[in-house]
Protein backbone atom coordinates (compact mmCIF):
# COMPACT_ATOMS: atom_id res chain seq x y z
CA UNK A 1 0.00 0.00 0.00
CA UNK A 2 1.21 3.51 -0.87
CA UNK A 3 0.19 6.49 1.27
CA UNK A 4 0.27 10.11 0.18
CA UNK A 5 0.31 13.18 2.41
CA UNK A 6 -1.35 16.18 0.75
CA UNK A 7 -0.95 19.81 1.77
CA UNK A 8 -3.46 22.49 0.81
CA UNK A 9 -2.64 26.18 1.27
CA UNK A 10 -4.04 28.14 -1.68
CA UNK A 11 -6.16 30.58 0.34
CA UNK A 12 -7.64 30.82 3.81
CA UNK A 13 -7.32 27.14 4.73
CA UNK A 14 -4.18 25.25 5.69
CA UNK A 15 -5.07 21.58 5.50
CA UNK A 16 -3.35 18.21 5.48
CA UNK A 17 -4.78 14.90 4.30
CA UNK A 18 -3.56 11.32 4.11
CA UNK A 19 -4.90 8.87 1.52
CA UNK A 20 -3.88 5.45 0.29
CA UNK A 21 -3.72 4.23 -3.29
CA UNK A 22 -7.10 2.48 -2.96
CA UNK A 23 -8.74 5.86 -2.45
CA UNK A 24 -9.35 5.58 1.29
CA UNK A 25 -9.14 8.90 3.09
CA UNK A 26 -7.19 7.96 6.21
CA UNK A 27 -7.02 11.39 7.81
CA UNK A 28 -7.75 15.05 7.12
CA UNK A 29 -7.19 18.06 9.39
CA UNK A 30 -7.60 21.78 8.69
CA UNK A 31 -7.18 25.21 10.20
CA UNK A 32 -8.95 28.13 8.54
CA UNK A 33 -7.87 31.73 8.92
CA UNK A 34 -10.70 34.08 9.88
CA UNK A 35 -9.76 37.77 9.67
CA UNK A 36 -10.93 40.09 12.45
CA UNK A 37 -12.23 42.48 9.83
CA UNK A 38 -12.23 42.85 6.06
CA UNK A 39 -11.27 40.13 3.63
CA UNK A 40 -8.25 37.87 3.35
CA UNK A 41 -4.93 39.70 3.55
CA UNK A 42 -2.53 37.31 1.75
CA UNK A 43 0.45 37.98 4.03
CA UNK A 44 -1.53 37.74 7.29
CA UNK A 45 -3.15 34.56 6.00
CA UNK A 46 0.24 33.04 5.21
CA UNK A 47 1.49 33.87 8.73
CA UNK A 48 -1.50 31.97 10.09
CA UNK A 49 -0.50 29.00 7.90
CA UNK A 50 3.09 29.09 9.16
CA UNK A 51 1.85 29.09 12.76
CA UNK A 52 -0.49 26.12 12.36
CA UNK A 53 1.03 23.77 9.78
CA UNK A 54 2.81 21.59 12.29
CA UNK A 55 -0.24 20.84 14.42
CA UNK A 56 -2.42 20.34 11.32
CA UNK A 57 0.00 17.81 9.81
CA UNK A 58 0.31 16.03 13.15
CA UNK A 59 -3.48 15.81 13.54
CA UNK A 60 -3.90 14.38 10.04
CA UNK A 61 -1.16 11.80 10.62
CA UNK A 62 -2.71 10.96 14.02
CA UNK A 63 -6.10 10.31 12.43
CA UNK A 64 -4.45 8.13 9.82
CA UNK A 65 -2.68 6.22 12.57
CA UNK A 66 0.65 6.62 10.84
CA UNK A 67 3.94 8.28 11.64
CA UNK A 68 5.66 10.66 9.24
CA UNK A 69 7.97 7.80 8.31
CA UNK A 70 4.95 5.89 6.94
CA UNK A 71 4.38 8.46 4.17
CA UNK A 72 5.47 7.39 0.68
CA UNK A 73 4.64 10.50 -1.37
CA UNK A 74 4.18 14.18 -0.49
CA UNK A 75 1.77 16.27 -2.59
CA UNK A 76 1.03 19.97 -2.32
CA UNK A 77 -1.22 22.51 -4.01
CA UNK A 78 1.09 24.28 -6.45
CA UNK A 79 -1.58 26.73 -7.67
CA UNK A 80 -3.72 28.62 -8.43
CA UNK A 81 -3.95 30.77 -5.32
CA UNK A 82 -2.46 33.52 -3.19
CA UNK A 83 1.32 33.58 -3.58
CA UNK A 84 2.32 33.94 0.09
CA UNK A 85 -0.09 31.16 1.10
CA UNK A 86 0.99 28.79 -1.66
CA UNK A 87 4.61 29.33 -0.65
CA UNK A 88 3.92 27.98 2.86
CA UNK A 89 2.48 24.69 1.61
CA UNK A 90 5.22 24.33 -1.00
CA UNK A 91 7.98 24.97 1.54
CA UNK A 92 6.57 22.48 4.03
CA UNK A 93 6.12 19.88 1.27
CA UNK A 94 9.70 20.33 0.00
CA UNK A 95 11.08 20.07 3.52
CA UNK A 96 9.10 16.93 4.34
CA UNK A 97 9.83 15.19 1.03
CA UNK A 98 13.54 15.97 1.30
CA UNK A 99 13.69 14.90 4.96
CA UNK A 100 11.82 11.66 4.27
CA UNK A 101 13.61 11.05 0.97
CA UNK A 102 10.29 10.43 -0.83
CA UNK A 103 8.91 11.79 -4.15
CA UNK A 104 7.12 15.15 -4.28
CA UNK A 105 4.15 16.01 -6.53
CA UNK A 106 2.69 19.44 -7.35
CA UNK A 107 -1.10 19.45 -7.75
CA UNK A 108 -3.47 21.90 -9.45
CA UNK A 109 -6.01 22.95 -6.82
CA UNK A 110 -8.94 23.05 -9.26
CA UNK A 111 -8.17 19.59 -10.65
CA UNK A 112 -8.09 18.34 -7.05
CA UNK A 113 -11.62 19.63 -6.41
CA UNK A 114 -12.87 17.62 -9.39
CA UNK A 115 -10.92 14.46 -8.50
CA UNK A 116 -12.01 14.33 -4.85
CA UNK A 117 -15.59 14.81 -6.06
CA UNK A 118 -15.28 11.89 -8.45
CA UNK A 119 -13.88 9.77 -5.61
CA UNK A 120 -16.29 10.83 -2.87
CA UNK A 121 -19.46 10.74 -5.01
CA UNK A 122 -18.42 7.65 -7.00
CA UNK A 123 -19.04 9.37 -10.32
CA UNK A 124 -17.03 8.68 -13.45
CA UNK A 125 -17.38 11.45 -16.00
CA UNK A 126 -19.31 14.39 -14.56
CA UNK A 127 -19.97 17.91 -15.69
CA UNK A 128 -18.52 19.79 -12.73
CA UNK A 129 -19.70 23.09 -11.29
CA UNK A 130 -16.93 24.30 -9.01
CA UNK A 131 -17.93 27.34 -6.96
CA UNK A 132 -15.75 28.76 -4.21
CA UNK A 133 -14.27 31.98 -2.94
CA UNK A 134 -11.72 32.03 -5.73
CA UNK A 135 -13.31 30.09 -8.59
CA UNK A 136 -16.55 29.75 -10.55
CA UNK A 137 -15.98 27.17 -13.27
CA UNK A 138 -18.13 24.76 -15.28
CA UNK A 139 -15.89 22.05 -16.70
CA UNK A 140 -15.93 18.55 -18.13
CA UNK A 141 -13.34 16.06 -19.32
CA UNK A 142 -12.60 16.09 -23.05
CA UNK A 143 -9.46 15.52 -25.13
CA UNK A 144 -7.26 14.79 -22.11
CA UNK A 145 -8.13 17.92 -20.14
CA UNK A 146 -10.76 19.30 -17.85
CA UNK A 147 -12.01 21.76 -20.44
CA UNK A 148 -13.61 24.94 -19.17
CA UNK A 149 -17.06 25.38 -20.69
CA UNK A 150 -18.07 28.40 -18.66
CA UNK A 151 -16.58 30.57 -15.97
CA UNK A 152 -16.90 33.92 -14.30
CA UNK A 153 -15.53 36.81 -16.33
CA UNK A 154 -14.76 38.81 -13.19
CA UNK A 155 -15.15 37.75 -9.54
CA UNK A 156 -15.95 34.32 -8.08
CA UNK A 157 -19.36 33.44 -6.65
CA UNK A 158 -18.06 32.89 -3.10
CA UNK A 159 -16.03 36.08 -3.27
CA UNK A 160 -19.17 37.97 -4.33
CA UNK A 161 -21.20 36.59 -1.41
CA UNK A 162 -18.38 37.35 1.04
CA UNK A 163 -17.90 40.88 -0.31
CA UNK A 164 -21.65 41.54 -0.08
CA UNK A 165 -21.74 40.27 3.48
CA UNK A 166 -18.82 42.49 4.39
CA UNK A 167 -20.54 45.56 2.92
CA UNK A 168 -23.65 44.59 4.88
CA UNK A 169 -21.64 44.50 8.11
CA UNK A 170 -21.45 40.71 8.43
CA UNK A 171 -18.19 38.98 9.30
CA UNK A 172 -16.11 36.72 7.08
CA UNK A 173 -17.00 34.13 5.82
CA UNK A 174 -20.26 35.67 4.65
CA UNK A 175 -21.71 32.87 2.51
CA UNK A 176 -23.49 30.96 5.30
CA UNK A 177 -24.79 34.22 6.82
CA UNK A 178 -26.19 35.38 3.48
CA UNK A 179 -27.85 31.98 3.06
CA UNK A 180 -29.48 32.21 6.50
CA UNK A 181 -30.74 35.74 5.77
CA UNK A 182 -32.04 34.71 2.34
CA UNK A 183 -34.16 32.00 3.94
CA UNK A 184 -36.07 34.70 5.84
CA UNK A 185 -37.37 36.42 2.69
CA UNK A 186 -39.41 35.81 -0.44
CA UNK A 187 -39.40 39.42 -1.63
CA UNK A 188 -37.44 39.91 -4.82
CA UNK A 189 -35.57 43.14 -5.50
CA UNK A 190 -34.74 43.59 -9.21
CA UNK A 191 -31.04 42.94 -9.82
CA UNK A 192 -29.07 42.63 -13.09
CA UNK A 193 -28.72 39.16 -14.58
CA UNK A 194 -25.59 38.82 -16.73
CA UNK A 195 -24.99 35.65 -18.72
CA UNK A 196 -22.73 35.92 -21.76
CA UNK A 197 -22.95 32.71 -23.71
CA UNK A 198 -21.58 30.11 -21.32
CA UNK A 199 -19.84 32.67 -19.13
CA UNK A 200 -21.23 34.98 -16.49
CA UNK A 201 -20.28 38.22 -14.80
CA UNK A 202 -20.94 38.94 -11.12
CA UNK A 203 -19.33 42.26 -10.24
CA UNK A 204 -22.18 44.43 -11.56
CA UNK A 205 -24.64 42.32 -9.61
CA UNK A 206 -22.58 42.80 -6.45
CA UNK A 207 -22.53 46.58 -6.92
CA UNK A 208 -26.31 46.69 -7.51
CA UNK A 209 -26.98 44.55 -4.45
CA UNK A 210 -24.78 46.73 -2.24
CA UNK A 211 -26.50 49.84 -3.63
CA UNK A 212 -29.92 48.29 -2.85
CA UNK A 213 -29.01 47.79 0.82
CA UNK A 214 -30.02 51.24 2.14
CA UNK A 215 -33.53 51.06 0.63
CA UNK A 216 -34.46 47.44 1.38
CA UNK A 217 -34.41 44.98 4.30
CA UNK A 218 -31.11 43.08 4.22
CA UNK A 219 -32.95 39.74 4.04
CA UNK A 220 -34.71 40.80 0.82
CA UNK A 221 -31.43 41.83 -0.79
CA UNK A 222 -29.70 38.63 0.38
CA UNK A 223 -32.57 36.56 -1.05
CA UNK A 224 -32.50 38.46 -4.36
CA UNK A 225 -28.72 38.28 -4.63
CA UNK A 226 -28.72 34.51 -4.07
CA UNK A 227 -31.63 33.90 -6.43
CA UNK A 228 -30.11 36.02 -9.21
CA UNK A 229 -26.53 34.79 -8.96
CA UNK A 230 -27.47 31.14 -8.45
CA UNK A 231 -29.91 31.31 -11.39
CA UNK A 232 -27.07 32.61 -13.55
CA UNK A 233 -24.74 29.84 -12.41
CA UNK A 234 -27.51 27.27 -12.91
CA UNK A 235 -28.23 28.56 -16.40
CA UNK A 236 -24.56 28.35 -17.40
CA UNK A 237 -24.45 24.82 -15.96
CA UNK A 238 -27.55 23.90 -17.93
CA UNK A 239 -26.09 25.28 -21.15
CA UNK A 240 -22.89 23.27 -20.67
CA UNK A 241 -24.91 20.18 -19.77
CA UNK A 242 -27.04 20.48 -22.91
CA UNK A 243 -23.89 21.01 -24.97
CA UNK A 244 -21.74 18.20 -23.51
CA UNK A 245 -24.62 15.78 -22.84
CA UNK A 246 -22.85 14.39 -19.75
CA UNK A 247 -24.93 12.03 -17.58
CA UNK A 248 -23.65 13.19 -14.17
CA UNK A 249 -23.41 16.62 -12.56
CA UNK A 250 -21.00 17.29 -9.71
CA UNK A 251 -21.30 20.34 -7.47
CA UNK A 252 -18.17 21.17 -5.51
CA UNK A 253 -16.21 24.00 -3.84
CA UNK A 254 -17.02 25.94 -0.70
CA UNK A 255 -20.32 27.36 -2.02
CA UNK A 256 -21.52 23.80 -2.75
CA UNK A 257 -22.62 23.71 0.90
CA UNK A 258 -25.43 26.20 0.08
CA UNK A 259 -28.77 24.38 0.23
CA UNK A 260 -30.54 26.62 -2.27
CA UNK A 261 -27.73 26.25 -4.82
CA UNK A 262 -27.86 22.48 -4.39
CA UNK A 263 -31.60 22.54 -4.99
CA UNK A 264 -31.20 24.56 -8.20
CA UNK A 265 -28.42 22.43 -9.65
CA UNK A 266 -30.38 19.29 -8.78
CA UNK A 267 -33.34 20.64 -10.77
CA UNK A 268 -31.06 21.47 -13.72
CA UNK A 269 -29.56 17.97 -13.65
CA UNK A 270 -32.88 16.17 -13.38
CA UNK A 271 -34.30 18.31 -16.18
CA UNK A 272 -31.68 16.82 -18.50
CA UNK A 273 -31.80 13.26 -17.19
CA UNK A 274 -28.46 13.56 -15.44
CA UNK A 275 -27.77 12.45 -11.88
CA UNK A 276 -26.89 15.13 -9.33
CA UNK A 277 -24.07 14.80 -6.83
CA UNK A 278 -22.99 17.34 -4.22
CA UNK A 279 -19.58 16.69 -2.74
CA UNK A 280 -19.96 16.15 1.03
CA UNK A 281 -19.34 19.35 2.98
CA UNK A 282 -16.10 18.12 4.58
CA UNK A 283 -14.53 17.49 1.16
CA UNK A 284 -16.23 20.25 -0.86
CA UNK A 285 -14.26 23.11 0.66
CA UNK A 286 -10.48 23.34 0.43
CA UNK A 287 -8.89 20.32 2.10
CA UNK A 288 -5.68 18.30 2.13
CA UNK A 289 -7.34 15.01 1.21
CA UNK A 290 -8.15 16.25 -2.29
CA UNK A 291 -4.53 17.26 -2.80
CA UNK A 292 -3.32 13.92 -1.45
CA UNK A 293 -5.69 11.94 -3.70
CA UNK A 294 -4.88 13.92 -6.86
CA UNK A 295 -1.17 13.70 -5.98
CA UNK A 296 -1.61 9.93 -5.70
CA UNK A 297 -3.24 9.74 -9.15
CA UNK A 298 -0.45 11.82 -10.66
CA UNK A 299 2.26 9.87 -8.86
CA UNK A 300 0.94 6.50 -10.00
CA UNK A 301 0.80 7.74 -13.60
CA UNK A 302 4.04 9.65 -13.90
CA UNK A 303 5.95 9.57 -10.60
CA UNK A 304 7.28 12.56 -8.69
CA UNK A 305 8.73 15.81 -10.02
CA UNK A 306 12.23 17.28 -9.45
CA UNK A 307 12.39 19.76 -6.56
CA UNK A 308 13.48 22.44 -9.07
CA UNK A 309 10.02 22.18 -10.63
CA UNK A 310 8.13 22.70 -7.39
CA UNK A 311 7.90 26.48 -7.65
CA UNK A 312 4.41 27.80 -7.02
CA UNK A 313 2.12 28.75 -9.94
CA UNK A 314 -0.29 31.42 -8.59
CA UNK A 315 -2.07 31.67 -11.96
CA UNK A 316 -2.65 28.16 -13.26
CA UNK A 317 -5.78 27.45 -15.22
CA UNK A 318 -7.68 24.20 -14.80
CA UNK A 319 -7.57 23.57 -18.56
CA UNK A 320 -3.77 23.88 -18.70
CA UNK A 321 -3.26 20.60 -16.84
CA UNK A 322 -2.90 17.35 -18.84
CA UNK A 323 -5.06 14.75 -17.09
CA UNK A 324 -2.79 11.80 -17.80
CA UNK A 325 -4.60 9.32 -15.54
CA UNK A 326 -7.85 9.50 -17.53
CA UNK A 327 -8.52 8.55 -21.11
CA UNK B 1 -41.09 29.17 1.64
CA UNK B 2 -40.81 27.27 -1.62
CA UNK B 3 -39.11 29.37 -4.28
CA UNK B 4 -39.24 26.75 -6.99
CA UNK B 5 -41.36 23.90 -8.29
CA UNK B 6 -41.87 23.27 -11.97
CA UNK B 7 -44.89 21.09 -11.32
CA UNK B 8 -46.89 24.12 -10.25
CA UNK B 9 -46.08 26.01 -13.46
CA UNK B 10 -46.11 23.56 -16.36
CA UNK B 11 -44.87 24.84 -19.71
CA UNK B 12 -47.60 25.14 -22.34
CA UNK B 13 -46.27 23.43 -25.47
CA UNK B 14 -47.86 23.66 -28.92
CA UNK B 15 -48.98 20.40 -30.61
CA UNK B 16 -46.23 18.71 -32.57
CA UNK B 17 -43.08 16.67 -32.24
CA UNK B 18 -40.64 17.75 -29.52
CA UNK B 19 -37.30 17.85 -31.33
CA UNK B 20 -34.98 19.03 -28.65
CA UNK B 21 -35.06 20.10 -25.06
CA UNK B 22 -32.29 22.66 -25.03
CA UNK B 23 -30.80 24.68 -22.24
CA UNK B 24 -32.90 27.69 -23.07
CA UNK B 25 -35.97 26.45 -24.87
CA UNK B 26 -37.90 23.48 -26.17
CA UNK B 27 -38.03 23.11 -29.94
CA UNK B 28 -41.26 21.69 -31.33
CA UNK B 29 -41.85 20.80 -34.98
CA UNK B 30 -45.42 21.92 -35.50
CA UNK B 31 -47.69 23.46 -38.06
CA UNK B 32 -48.27 27.04 -39.05
CA UNK B 33 -50.81 28.02 -41.70
CA UNK B 34 -50.74 24.50 -43.09
CA UNK B 35 -46.95 24.29 -43.49
CA UNK B 36 -44.30 22.93 -41.16
CA UNK B 37 -42.80 25.32 -38.66
CA UNK B 38 -40.44 25.36 -35.71
CA UNK B 39 -41.88 26.54 -32.41
CA UNK B 40 -39.26 27.79 -30.01
CA UNK B 41 -40.81 27.84 -26.57
CA UNK B 42 -38.85 29.39 -23.73
CA UNK B 43 -40.03 27.06 -21.05
CA UNK B 44 -40.23 28.00 -17.43
CA UNK B 45 -37.12 27.10 -15.53
CA UNK B 46 -37.94 25.23 -12.37
CA UNK B 47 -34.80 26.50 -10.69
CA UNK B 48 -35.60 30.19 -11.17
CA UNK B 49 -38.16 32.06 -9.11
CA UNK B 50 -41.03 33.40 -11.28
CA UNK B 51 -39.96 37.03 -10.76
CA UNK B 52 -36.64 36.32 -12.47
CA UNK B 53 -37.86 33.62 -14.83
CA UNK B 54 -40.75 35.59 -16.37
CA UNK B 55 -38.57 38.66 -16.84
CA UNK B 56 -35.72 36.77 -18.51
CA UNK B 57 -37.99 34.73 -20.80
CA UNK B 58 -40.04 37.72 -21.96
CA UNK B 59 -36.97 39.92 -22.51
CA UNK B 60 -35.20 37.26 -24.51
CA UNK B 61 -38.25 36.42 -26.64
CA UNK B 62 -38.74 40.03 -27.69
CA UNK B 63 -35.05 40.60 -28.36
CA UNK B 64 -34.67 37.40 -30.36
CA UNK B 65 -37.70 38.13 -32.56
CA UNK B 66 -36.54 41.68 -33.28
CA UNK B 67 -33.04 40.57 -34.14
CA UNK B 68 -34.20 37.71 -36.36
CA UNK B 69 -36.36 40.20 -38.24
CA UNK B 70 -33.49 42.63 -38.76
CA UNK B 71 -31.07 39.90 -39.90
CA UNK B 72 -33.64 38.51 -42.34
CA UNK B 73 -34.13 41.93 -43.79
CA UNK B 74 -30.39 42.16 -44.39
CA UNK B 75 -30.36 38.77 -46.08
CA UNK B 76 -28.34 36.78 -43.56
CA UNK B 77 -28.75 32.98 -43.47
CA UNK B 78 -31.15 32.70 -40.53
CA UNK B 79 -34.58 31.05 -40.20
CA UNK B 80 -37.58 33.06 -41.36
CA UNK B 81 -39.70 34.63 -38.63
CA UNK B 82 -43.37 33.67 -38.80
CA UNK B 83 -45.03 34.66 -35.54
CA UNK B 84 -44.43 35.63 -31.91
CA UNK B 85 -46.56 34.64 -28.90
CA UNK B 86 -45.29 36.78 -26.08
CA UNK B 87 -47.52 35.33 -23.39
CA UNK B 88 -46.06 31.85 -23.89
CA UNK B 89 -42.56 33.17 -24.69
CA UNK B 90 -42.83 31.45 -28.06
CA UNK B 91 -41.36 32.30 -31.45
CA UNK B 92 -42.65 30.54 -34.58
CA UNK B 93 -39.98 30.14 -37.26
CA UNK B 94 -39.37 28.58 -40.62
CA UNK B 95 -38.38 24.93 -40.24
CA UNK B 96 -34.76 24.50 -41.37
CA UNK B 97 -33.76 21.01 -42.56
CA UNK B 98 -30.21 19.95 -41.72
CA UNK B 99 -27.85 18.86 -38.97
CA UNK B 100 -26.10 20.69 -36.17
CA UNK B 101 -22.62 21.50 -37.47
CA UNK B 102 -21.27 19.99 -34.23
CA UNK B 103 -22.68 16.59 -35.23
CA UNK B 104 -21.34 16.49 -38.79
CA UNK B 105 -17.76 17.65 -38.24
CA UNK B 106 -16.49 14.11 -39.01
CA UNK B 107 -18.07 13.70 -42.46
CA UNK B 108 -17.25 17.31 -43.35
CA UNK B 109 -13.61 17.08 -42.31
CA UNK B 110 -12.30 17.63 -45.87
CA UNK B 111 -13.95 21.02 -46.25
CA UNK B 112 -14.02 22.40 -42.74
CA UNK B 113 -11.76 25.28 -43.72
CA UNK B 114 -14.12 26.44 -46.50
CA UNK B 115 -17.13 26.11 -44.18
CA UNK B 116 -15.55 28.02 -41.33
CA UNK B 117 -14.34 30.73 -43.65
CA UNK B 118 -17.96 31.25 -44.74
CA UNK B 119 -19.09 31.14 -41.12
CA UNK B 120 -16.51 33.84 -40.37
CA UNK B 121 -17.77 35.98 -43.24
CA UNK B 122 -21.36 35.51 -41.98
CA UNK B 123 -20.45 36.56 -38.46
CA UNK B 124 -18.59 39.59 -39.85
CA UNK B 125 -21.74 40.56 -41.77
CA UNK B 126 -23.84 40.13 -38.64
CA UNK B 127 -21.40 42.25 -36.66
CA UNK B 128 -21.49 44.81 -39.48
CA UNK B 129 -25.22 45.16 -38.74
CA UNK B 130 -24.31 45.75 -35.10
CA UNK B 131 -25.75 42.44 -33.95
CA UNK B 132 -23.83 39.99 -31.76
CA UNK B 133 -25.07 36.42 -31.53
CA UNK B 134 -24.12 35.96 -27.87
CA UNK B 135 -23.95 32.16 -28.05
CA UNK B 136 -22.00 31.25 -31.17
CA UNK B 137 -21.38 27.52 -31.01
CA UNK B 138 -21.18 24.70 -33.51
CA UNK B 139 -24.56 23.56 -32.13
CA UNK B 140 -26.10 26.84 -33.23
CA UNK B 141 -25.16 26.50 -36.87
CA UNK B 142 -27.42 24.21 -38.90
CA UNK B 143 -25.66 22.67 -41.87
CA UNK B 144 -28.18 22.40 -44.71
CA UNK B 145 -26.30 21.03 -47.72
CA UNK B 146 -26.02 17.29 -48.34
CA UNK B 147 -22.79 16.14 -46.68
CA UNK B 148 -21.33 14.76 -49.90
CA UNK B 149 -22.15 17.81 -51.98
CA UNK B 150 -19.76 20.56 -53.07
CA UNK B 151 -22.28 23.20 -52.13
CA UNK B 152 -22.03 24.75 -48.65
CA UNK B 153 -25.17 26.18 -47.07
CA UNK B 154 -25.91 26.72 -43.41
CA UNK B 155 -28.00 28.92 -41.16
CA UNK B 156 -27.23 30.62 -37.92
CA UNK B 157 -29.88 29.75 -35.37
CA UNK B 158 -30.72 30.46 -31.73
CA UNK B 159 -30.50 34.18 -31.28
CA UNK B 160 -31.66 33.84 -27.70
CA UNK B 161 -28.70 35.74 -26.30
CA UNK B 162 -28.24 38.05 -29.29
CA UNK B 163 -28.09 41.81 -28.84
CA UNK B 164 -27.91 44.99 -30.83
CA UNK B 165 -24.58 46.57 -30.04
CA UNK B 166 -21.96 48.58 -31.87
CA UNK B 167 -19.16 47.96 -29.40
CA UNK B 168 -15.93 46.31 -30.50
CA UNK B 169 -15.80 44.67 -27.07
CA UNK B 170 -19.12 42.85 -27.56
CA UNK B 171 -18.21 41.71 -31.06
CA UNK B 172 -14.84 40.47 -29.86
CA UNK B 173 -16.46 38.60 -26.96
CA UNK B 174 -18.67 36.90 -29.57
CA UNK B 175 -15.56 35.74 -31.44
CA UNK B 176 -13.86 34.81 -28.17
CA UNK B 177 -16.79 32.59 -27.11
CA UNK B 178 -16.76 30.84 -30.48
CA UNK B 179 -13.04 30.23 -30.17
CA UNK B 180 -13.59 28.83 -26.68
CA UNK B 181 -16.22 26.40 -27.97
CA UNK B 182 -13.86 25.24 -30.70
CA UNK B 183 -10.98 24.69 -28.27
CA UNK B 184 -13.17 22.89 -25.75
CA UNK B 185 -15.34 20.81 -28.12
CA UNK B 186 -13.31 20.41 -31.31
CA UNK B 187 -9.75 20.65 -29.98
CA UNK B 188 -8.42 18.26 -32.66
CA UNK B 189 -9.94 20.25 -35.55
CA UNK B 190 -8.96 23.67 -34.26
CA UNK B 191 -6.57 24.45 -37.15
CA UNK B 192 -9.29 23.82 -39.72
CA UNK B 193 -11.84 25.86 -37.82
CA UNK B 194 -10.67 28.97 -36.05
CA UNK B 195 -7.94 30.32 -38.38
CA UNK B 196 -10.22 29.98 -41.45
CA UNK B 197 -13.04 31.59 -39.44
CA UNK B 198 -10.84 34.61 -38.74
CA UNK B 199 -9.67 34.72 -42.36
CA UNK B 200 -13.29 34.73 -43.56
CA UNK B 201 -14.16 37.43 -41.05
CA UNK B 202 -11.25 39.55 -42.25
CA UNK B 203 -11.93 38.94 -45.95
CA UNK B 204 -15.53 40.14 -45.59
CA UNK B 205 -14.50 43.38 -43.92
CA UNK B 206 -11.79 43.94 -46.53
CA UNK B 207 -14.37 43.52 -49.29
CA UNK B 208 -16.47 46.09 -47.52
CA UNK B 209 -13.50 48.43 -47.48
CA UNK B 210 -13.33 48.35 -43.68
CA UNK B 211 -10.14 46.41 -42.89
CA UNK B 212 -9.55 48.58 -39.83
CA UNK B 213 -12.53 47.00 -38.10
CA UNK B 214 -10.95 43.58 -38.33
CA UNK B 215 -7.77 44.85 -36.72
CA UNK B 216 -9.83 46.31 -33.88
CA UNK B 217 -11.62 43.02 -33.22
CA UNK B 218 -8.40 41.05 -33.53
CA UNK B 219 -6.61 43.31 -31.07
CA UNK B 220 -9.49 43.29 -28.59
CA UNK B 221 -9.66 39.50 -28.82
CA UNK B 222 -6.06 39.28 -27.64
CA UNK B 223 -6.88 41.59 -24.75
CA UNK B 224 -9.91 39.53 -23.75
CA UNK B 225 -7.87 36.34 -23.73
CA UNK B 226 -5.23 37.81 -21.46
CA UNK B 227 -7.96 39.19 -19.21
CA UNK B 228 -9.12 35.70 -18.20
CA UNK B 229 -8.46 34.33 -14.77
CA UNK B 230 -4.99 33.02 -13.99
CA UNK B 231 -3.39 34.12 -17.24
CA UNK B 232 0.35 34.51 -16.77
CA UNK B 233 1.27 38.10 -15.95
CA UNK B 234 3.90 38.09 -18.70
CA UNK B 235 1.14 37.69 -21.30
CA UNK B 236 -0.85 40.59 -19.88
CA UNK B 237 -0.67 43.90 -21.64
Amino acid sequence: MTTCLGLESTAHTLSAGVVDDAGSILGVASDTYVPDEGGLHPLKTSIHHVDCFQSVVERALGQAGTALAGIDVVAFSQGPGLGPCLRVGASVARALATFLGVPIVGVNHCVAHVEIGRLACKVDDPLTLYVSGGNTIVSAFDCGRYQVFGETLDIALGNMLDAFAREAGLRHPGGPKVEALARQSVTYVDLPYTVKGMDLALSGLLTSAVNALPGHPIADVAFSLQETSFSMVAEVTERALAHTEKREVLLTGGVAANGRLQEMIRLVSEGHGATFHAVPRALAGDNGAMIAWTGMLQFKQSGGIPVEDTGIIPRWRLDQVPITWRS
Amino acid sequence: MEPSGSGARPAPLPPGEVLRVGAEAVLVKGEWLGGEALYKVRTRKAYRIPQIDDRIRAERTVTEARILASLLEAGLPVPGLLDVHLKDATIVMEFVHGARLKDVVGPLRGKLASIFSLVGAGVARMHGLNVVHGDLTTSNIIYESPLDSEEIAFRFVDFGLARHTASVEDKSVDVHLFKRVITSTHAGDYDHMFPPFMAGYEAHLEQQGRPGEFKKVERRLEQIETRGRYVEKSKRK
